[in-house]
C-alpha cells in the first residue's frame, strides 16, 4: 500500500504538516507547536558513517580499559564494564546482569555497527532490502541503548564514596563520554524517519 | 486524524492501512490490545515496586557484620551527610519518576478506556515526559552494579541486595507498558479507532 509522502505527523502535537524540501543547515518545525521536525539530510550519510565508526572505535576502547580507578587508604580496584557485569552474575543476580549486558553492550555495539553498515551500504548505493533491515533493526534497539544512563551512574556511585576514596578516571571514561555524544547526535537528536527519508532517496524507492 | 503514523519509521500512512508502506511493519491501530497489555505491565510493575522498596538493594559489609540499605535509607543517608544535589537526583530517578510514571499510565490508560478527547496536547505531552524519563531509573541499578564490582575488598565490601533484582524488573516493566501503549490512540476519537 502507497503512503503519503509530502506529510509528516508531529511527535509533540500530531498535527499533520507539509514537508517541504531543505536547503543545507535548515531545519523544518510544526506550523502547530513549533517541535523540530526535520533537518537538512544533506552529506548525512557520510555524518554517519563517519560517526558510527568512531563510536565503534570508542566501544572497544571502553571495554579495553578500566573506566574509574579507586584507592582507599591503600587498597586498590579497578571498575571495567564487562567485569562488573561478570561479578553480578556470579553472585546469582541472573536478570540484572543480563539485563546490563544487553542494553551496555549487546545493543549499544549492535546500534554503532548497524548504523555503519547502514551508511555503508548508502553510500555505496548497494543492497537495498539489506539497508531497510538494518535501518528496521536500528528504529527498534535505539531505545535500549542506555550508556548514557550508565555514565551518570558512574558518577553518581563517584559522588557515594569521594570522601574515603582517591577516585582518578581512567581512558575508558572519556571514550564513554565521547560514545555518548556520538550517540546523542545520530540517533537521539536526528529523527528516526530523517534516515528513513534518506534510505528511500537514495534508493529511489516509489 | 485520516493519517496512520507509522511507528517504527514514522512514515504517514493512510488511515486504513495495515501495514506500513515504507517498512512493511504491522501498524494498524488495536486500541483494545494496545490497552489491555499496558495495564498488565503497569500492574506487574506495582507489584514489582512493593519488594524493591522493602528489601535492601545493597549490603555494606565492614569485617563480616552485613547491614543493608533499601533505596529510600540511601537517600536519607546521603542527605544527611550532606550530599543534597545527588539525595535530589537519586530521590527523583528512584522514587519519585516510578511513582508518578504509574500515576501517568493508570491515567491515560483510564482516559483512553473512557474515551476522553480532551487535552490531547497535555496528554500528548505527558506520554512522551514518561518514555524519555521511564529508563533513566535505572541508575539505582548501575550504581549498585559499579560499587559491587569496585568495592570488595577484605575487610569491607558491598554486596548487592535482593531489591536490586526487584528494582530492575519495575523500572523494565514500566518502560515496556509505556512502549506498548499506542501514542496514536490519544489523538483518535474513541468510535473510529
Amino acid at each position: 500500500m502507497q503512503y503519503i509522502r509530502d506529510i509528516i505527523i508531529c511527535d509533540h502535537c500530531q498535527t499533520p504538516n507539509k514537508k517541504l524540501p531543505l536547503q543545507a543547515k535548515e531545519e523544518a518545525r510544526c506550523a502547530e507547536c513549533g517541535a523540530m521536525l526535520y533537518t537538512s539530510s544533506v552529506g548525512m550519510e557520510w555524518k554517519i558513517l563517519s560517526f558510527s565508526f568512531s563510536a565503534l572505535v570508542l566501544f572497544v576502547l571502553i571495554n579495553i580499559f578500566p573506566i574509574v580507578h579507586i584507592d582507599i587508604a591503600g587498597m586498590e580496584a579497578q571498575l571495567s564494564l564487562i567485569a562488573a557485569i561478570w561479578e553480578l552474575f556470579q553472585r546469582g543476580f541472573l536478570f540484572v546482569s543480563f539485563f546490563a549486558l544487553l542494553v551496555l553492550e549487546v545493543f549499544p555495539f549492535l546500534l554503532m555497527s548497524f548504523l555503519f553498515a547502514f551508511a555503508l551500504f548508502v553510500v555505496s548505493g548497494i543492497e537495498k532490502s539489506a539497508a531497510k533491515t538494518l535501518l528496521l533493526a536500528v528504529s527498534v534497539i535505539r531505545r535500549w541503548s542506555m550508556l548514557d544512563i550508565f555514565f551518570i551512574s558512574i558518577l553518581v556511585a563517584m559522588i557515594k564514596i569521594y570522601e574515603y576514596a582517591h577516585i582518578s578516571f581512567s581512558v575508558s571514561f572519556w571514550a564513554l563520554a565521547g560514545f555518548i555524544i556520538l550517540e546523542i547526535v545520530l540517533v537521539r537528536i536526528v529523527p528516526i524517519g530523517q534516515l528513513w527519508d534518506m534510505w528511500e532517496r537514495r534508493y529511489g524507492v516509489s | 486524524m485520516e493519517y496512520l503514523k507509522c511507528l517504527y519509521c514514522e512514515a504517514t500512512n493512510h488511515k486504513n492501512a495495515r501495514y506500513c508502506g515504507r517498512c512493511g511493519q504491522y501498524i494498524a491501530l488495536e486500541a483494545k490490545k494496545s490497552l489491555h497489555k499496558s495495564l498488565a505491565y503497569l500492574l506487574a510493575a506495582i507489584i514489582f515496586y512493593i519488594p524493591a522498596n522493602i528489601y535492601p538493594v545493597l549490603l555494606t559489609s565492614k569485617f563480616a557484620n552485613a547491614q543493608g540499605s533499601t533505596i529510600l535509607e540511601g537517600v536519607v543517608a546521603m542527605w544527611q551527610s550532606g550530599d543534597y544535589p545527588v539525595a535530589i537526583i537519586i530521590f527523583t530517578a528512584s522514587i519519585f519518576i516510578p511513582l508518578a510514571k504509574f500515576g501517568v499510565l493508570f491515567y491515560l490508560n483510564y482516559t483512553l478506556a473512557r474515551c476522553q478527547t480532551q487535552n490531547i496536547a497535555k496528554r500528548v505531552m505527558l506520554y512522551r515526559l514518561i518514555e524519555l524519563t521511564g529508563p533513566w531509573s535505572l541508575i539505582d541499578v548501575f550504581v549498585v552494579l559499579i560499587l559491587v564490582a569496585l568495592i570488595h575488598f577484605k575487610n569491607i565490601a558491598i554486596i548487592p541486595g535482593i531489591g536490586v533484582s526487584s528494582f530492575a524488573l519495575m523500572v523494565v516493566l514500566t518502560i515496556l507498558s509505556a512502549n506498548v501503549l499506542d501514542p496514536r490512540l490519544l489523538g483518535e476519537e474513541c468510535e473510529k479507532r
